[in-house]
C-alpha cells in the first residue's frame, strides 16, 4: 500500500460513520481510527490552552510506514491559522462583569493593538456591582488583538485579549 | 504589602491630592504601602466617583479617605463581601452620629432619608485569578453645608444635627468601624455580613423605580444575593436579581 492509498484511504474513513478500520497485507498492518469527539471549530478567539487539534483520523502503528507522515486532510490555509494561533496566549476574565478598556470614558485605552505589555501592567478593567476591578497582564508580549468591544458584558473565562510572547 | 497592622494604620493626611485612590495605588505599585495604610485627604483636585463620576467636596470639610487592604484568603467570587463590609462600616459610622434613618443604598452609597450622604468606590487589582488587593476610598459629607447646583440631594452630618465636627477624628473613628468590620469580614460566615447589609438596605420591602437597558419599572426590594445581586420582586412573583440596574430617583 503506498502513502496515496492511505490517504485515499483515511479520506473514505473521515467521510464515513466507520469507527476503526484495520487493513493486513502480509506483514504490512494499518489501522485508522475516527476521533470521537467532533472535530473542534476554529474560531477567532482561541484559548489559553488552544492545542491544534488531532488529526481526524489517526494512523496507527503501520509497520512500514511511509517515508513522510500521511497528511490529515486539512488545507494549507487551516494549518497557518492553527501555527499563527500557537504562539500565542489569551488574556482571559477571572470574572462576570463589564468590560471597560480605559479608566474612564474621557481616558485612554490601558492598551492598544501592537502594544507592549509585561507583567503587572494594567490592561482593563472589569466592572462588577460597582467594583472595580483592574485586570494586570500576567504574560510579557505584545497585544495582537483585542477580542471585546469597550463597555460590553464578559462571561468568566471569555479571552480578552490575543498576546504574542 | 502583608502586615498585622489594623486599617487605619498608619494613616496619612494629604493636604491636597488629585485623587486619594490614585495615590493609594500609586504607592502601592511602588511597594510603598501595607495593608491597612490610610491616607486622609483635604482636599481632592479630581476625586473619583463611580467611573468617570467626580466626587465633589470643599477642602477639610468631609471625610475623603483611602485605605490599601490586601484580601489573602478572600477569592474572587467574594468579592461583594468585601463591599458589605465596607458599606456596613460606614453605616455603623454615621449612624452613631445620624442616629438613624442612615441606610446603604445598593450597592454601596450611604444615605441618610432619601439624600446621599457618602459614598464609597473601591477598586480591586487583580492578577489572573489572584486578588492581589485593594483600595477602598470613602468620601463622607461631614461639616459641608453649600453644595454645587447639579449635585443631586446631598446631606452632611451637619445640615442633621447642626453641629460641628473634627474631620480628623471622625476619620479615624471610620477607620476603626472598617477595621471591625474587615475582622468580621474574615472570620464570620459570609452570611452574616450578607444579612446584616441586607438589613439596613435603602427601601427594603418598598416599592422603588429602576431602569434597565432603557425599560422602566418599579418593585418592592428584598435583599441581595450572596454575590451582590439586587433582588427585586415585582407584582407579587419572585424576586428576580439583578447585577446590573439604574436606580430612578424621585
Amino acid at each position: 500500500m503506498d502513502f496515496k492509498q492511505i490517504q485515499e484511504l483515511i479520506k473514505i474513513v473521515n467521510r464515513s460513520t466507520i469507527g476503526e478500520l484495520s487493513i493486513e497485507e502480509g506483514d504490512f498492518k494499518i489501522t485508522i481510527k475516527q476521533k470521537e469527539e467532533p472535530v473542534p471549530v476554529y474560531t477567532s478567539a482561541p484559548t489559553q490552552n488552544f492545542q491544534p487539534a488531532p488529526p481526524p483520523a489517526q494512523l496507527s502503528a503501520p509497520t512500514q510506514t511511509p517515508s513522510s507522515p500521511a497528511g490529515n486532510g486539512s488545507t494549507g490555509g487551516q494549518e497557518a491559522a492553527t501555527k499563527q494561533a500557537d504562539n500565542l496566549v489569551t488574556i482571559k476574565s477571572p470574572m462576570i462583569g463589564t468590560f471597560y478598556r480605559s479608566a474612564g470614558p474621557d481616558k485612554p485605552a490601558f492598551v492598544n493593538i501592537g502594544d507592549e505589555v509585561t507583567v503587572g501592567k494594567t490592561v482593563c478593567i472589569i466592572e462588577a456591582m460597582k467594583l472595580f476591578n483592574e485586570i494586570e497582564s500576567e504574560i510579557k508580549g505584545t497585544i495582537v488583538k483585542v477580542l471585546v468591544e469597550d463597555a460590553s458584558p464578559v462571561e468568566y473565562d471569555q479571552p480578552l485579549f490575543l498576546v504574542e510572547p | 504589602m502583608p502586615s498585622d497592622n489594623p486599617i487605619g494604620e498608619p494613616f496619612f493626611e494629604l493636604s491636597e491630592v488629585e485623587s486619594s485612590n490614585n495615590y493609594a495605588m500609586q504607592k502601592v505599585q511602588a511597594h510603598l504601602a501595607v495593608h491597612g495604610t490610610t491616607w486622609f485627604a483635604h482636599f481632592q483636585k479630581a476625586g473619583k466617583g463611580q467611573r468617570g463620576k467626580e466626587w465633589k467636596a470643599e477642602p477639610s470639610q468631609n471625610i475623603m479617605l483611602s485605605c490599601v487592604v490586601e484580601p489573602a484568603l478572600l477569592s474572587v467570587d467574594n468579592q461583594f463581601l468585601l463591599n458589605a463590609a465596607v458599606a456596613l462600616a460606614c453605616h455603623d459610622f454615621f449612624k452613631l452620629y445620624a442616629v438613624d434613618k442612615t441606610s446603604i443604598k445598593w450597592p454601596n452609597d450611604i444615605y441618610w432619608e432619601d439624600r446621599k450622604a457618602g459614598g464609597v468606590l473601591i477598586e480591586n487589582v487583580l492578577s489572573g485569578e489572584r486578588w492581589r488587593y485593594s483600595i477602598i476610598g470613602i468620601g463622607i459629607n461631614i461639616n459641608q453645608t453649600l453644595f454645587p447646583v447639579g449635585v443631586r440631594n446631598p446631606v452632611s452630618l451637619k445640615q442633621i444635627t447642626g453641629k460641628t465636627y473634627d474631620i480628623i477624628k471622625l476619620a479615624k473613628e471610620l477607620c476603626i468601624s472598617l477595621e471591625t468590620r474587615w475582622q468580621q469580614l474574615l472570620l464570620l460566615p459570609a452570611s452574616h455580613l450578607l444579612k446584616e447589609y441586607s438589613v439596613h438596605l435603602y427601601k427594603l420591602n418598598q416599592s422603588a423605580n429602576f431602569e434597565k437597558n432603557g425599560n422602566f419599572f418599579s418593585g418592592i426590594i428584598r435583599g441581595v444575593t450572596k454575590t451582590g445581586e439586587l433582588l427585586i420582586s415585582q407584582d407579587n412573583h419572585a424576586a428576580t436579581s439583578y447585577s446590573t440596574v439604574n436606580w430612578v430617583l424621585p
